[in-house]
């Protein structure tokens, strides 16, 4: 089973590869430039920082409920401290089911 | 590979002394090789604490054995035995191993005759340093492949702090990581990614998100 | 040097039954609510407890919330975590509540991090409760740091709390770690709410048994449940915690929910004052705390006592 997974995947690398001549190399080192000084002067354009939120923090609660990790956007924290993912707290009418307070906004 | 270091005798030598037969059991694994619990220190250390009891009036019996892996049941099955036999088994593995016997063997007495040390490697003979934190998420890409959580005093992620001095760590005699990440990224052409802000770290996928189990349910054999 | 002892220390050894709140402070830089908290519980409760970032949600300090109680005239208990300080931290924060007119701590392990609103968060857990309870104590009875360096002068005097849940498992190690709280210099415990007075009951005789409740104070954690939503959402998603059933159905088919919720909670603390070694109550009225005077009133537990030569007012 695995061998063959394997096998698939090479053969669809080759066939992207053979697709896209130009694709970037795997490599990290993609300039020349083996010992150049630091550039702290330099502006660069910080195309990666826009990246860099999904590349590293992973803002999530934990469901109380479900006990599932949730993503921030996907949950709420009341004030009293009851945490909930979305799903659940519709069970709940989005009322907090400890101190009432409302939690639809 | 795990790096470990024996405890000093006489502290084998105390845990040991209500014991009158006990099994050491070495690991041909990695404590075999940083010269710590593999045949040969089991040989030594039972014909020291063999030793050290007949100069009182309580002699010691050993047995000696050394197994493949002792974090693994099916070695452990192969001694059943031998630990029979035993009052007491001296586990000369890391700490995995000793939790290993401990519950292949659940009436028997255990005692850890290693302290273990860190995930990492040899660098000279006789030398062992630490190379992986076994933070549950691994970073190395963006730093040249040299790893600061295991290797900064500070485990900072955008280093190097003030207390870098000539490429050493104030803290203790180790290099200072952070020095050796930016001239790696600098010979690398990679300086411009060390300017980026590193954002905190997703600790819970490290120890602090309680003790972490890995599940494989392609590998696994159902019933 | 004079005790000086705090007023919830003075009233345990008067023997009163004590009684004390709970506030949390909030998630904002604002300490206007906890003024206000304590100021309504002001002859109601012989002391406040102020929680440290409780279920490991970032709060106002509970140092600070402390603070805030101090000027409203009232006697805080500050909580203090191990989750998120090292001992280094711990000391420095104990000299600095204490230099701010805080005399009573209660030490916790603290819940873990990825209950909370960070779950990402490294934890600290340098030292545990126990340990913590130990290192208040020396401070304040050998006067010297956690390292044994002496401390030269003014060292915190702390009167020292701490927690036991008797809902947790295994059932007897509850009373061997609570003792073993005791040992390391507790003087005095709040327990986990109680639903359960039946099982409360027995460990209170295995707290007998060992004779600890002459040891320390035991209050004994209660709380109103406002409806017989809350009661189902706590018998469902609260662990550590034992709901029993008949409480959900007798608010279910209350009339009139929230004064039921007062009638019970007020039975229960009849209850646990009857039972020998308790010695007060601690109320926490989580998401409910303006019912907290109405229950201390119809528990026949007013007025408050005065604490000799305590000039201060409760709270």
């Amino acid at each position: 089973m695995q061998i063959q997974g394997v096998q698939k995947l090479q053969t669809d690398e080759n066939q992207q590869a053979a697709q896209q001549p130009d694709s970037p190399s795997l490599h990290i080192i993609t300039t020349t430039a083996a010992n150049e000084e630091l550039p702290f002067d330099v502006e660069e354009e910080p195309a990666r920082e826009r990246q860099k939120s999904a590349w590293t923090v992973t803002a999530y609660y934990w469901c109380r409920v479900c006990k599932k990790k949730t993503p921030v956007k996907d949950a709420k924290s009341c004030d009293c401290g009851v945490t909930m993912c979305n799903v659940c707290w519709a069970e709940w009418d989005f009322i907090c089911p400890i101190c009432e307070s409302d939690m639809s906004g | 590979m795990i790096i470990a270091e024996q405890k000093s005798f006489d502290e084998i030598a105390k845990m040991a002394a209500n014991f009158d037969k006990v099994l050491l059991l070495g690991c041909n694994e990695c404590v075999t090789v940083c010269l710590a619990g593999g045949e040969k220190e089991v040989g030594v250390l039972a014909a020291s604490l063999r030793l050290l009891r007949k100069q009182g009036d309580r002699p010691l019996t050993t047995l000696e054995e050394t197994i493949t892996r002792q974090c693994e049941w099916e070695y452990l099955d192969q001694i059943e035995k031998l630990a029979e036999e035993a009052d007491c088994i001296i586990s000369m593995a890391c700490g995995v191993g000793v939790q290993f016997v401990a519950e292949r063997f659940p009436d028997k007495w255990v005692i850890p005759a290693l302290n273990t040390k860190s995930a990492g490697g040899s660098v000279q003979h006789g030398v062992w340093e630490e190379r992986c934190g076994l933070c549950g998420e691994c970073i190395l890409y963006k730093t040249g492949g040299v790893c600061p959580v295991a290797r900064c005093s500070k485990r900072i992620l955008n280093g190097p702090c003030g207390g870098s001095q000539n490429g050493k760590c104030e803290v203790k005699d180790v290099d200072c990581i952070w020095d050796q990440i930016y001239k790696r990224m600098a010979a690398l052409g990679r300086m411009d990614w060390l300017m980026e802000i590193e954002l905190e770290k997703d600790w819970s996928k490290a120890r602090d998100g309680g003790p972490r189990k890995l599940v494989r349910e392609d590998v696994m054999i159902s019933e | 040097m004079s005790e000086n002892k705090s007023r919830l220390q003075t009233l345990f050894e008067q023997g009163e039954f004590v009684v004390t709140g709970e506030i949390g402070p909030p998630k904002s830089a604002n300490g206007e609510g906890i003024r206000k908290h304590a100021e309504h519980l002001k002859g109601y409760c012989d002391a406040t407890n102020l929680t440290d970032n409780q279920t490991a949600i970032v709060r106002l300090s509970s140092i600070a919330a402390g603070m805030h109680v101090l000027k409203a005239g009232g006697e805080p208990i500050i909580q203090m975590t191990c989750r998120d300080r090292n001992r280094i931290a711990i000391q420095s924060d104990l000299l600095g509540a204490y230099s701010l007119g805080m005399k009573n701590m209660l030490c916790l392990t603290g819940d873990h991090q990825s209950f909370g609103n960070h779950p990402t968060a490294a934890n600290v857990f340098d030292v545990d409760s126990i340990q913590l309870i130990r290192m208040v104590k020396r401070m304040r009875d050998e006067r010297v740091f956690a390292c044994g360096e002496e401390i030269k002068k003014d060292e915190p005097r702390f009167f020292i709390g701490a927690v036991a849940n008797p809902f947790a498992d295994p059932f007897e190690v509850r009373v061997y770690r609570m003792e073993k709280k005791i040992n390391a210099g507790a003087q005095f415990f709040q327990t986990q709410i109680i639903f359960d007075l039946e099982r409360f009951e027995r460990w209170m005789e295995l707290v007998r048994e060992r004779g600890l409740h002459e040891r320390a104070y035991i209050m004994a954690g209660v709380m109103p449940v406002k409806s017989a939503k809350v009661a189902a959402y706590m018998q469902k998603s609260v662990s550590g915690m034992i709901v029993p059933d008949e409480m959900v159905t007798r608010l279910k088919q209350a009339e009139d929910q929230q004064a039921e919720a007062v009638e019970i909670c007020v039975e229960q603390i009849k209850h646990v004052m009857n039972i020998k070694g308790v010695r007060g109550v601690h109320i926490m009225a989580v998401g409910w705390e303006e019912i907290v005077p109405v229950i201390v009133e119809k528990a026949g537990l007013l007025p408050r006592p005065q604490a000799a030569g305590i000039t201060q007012a409760a709270g």
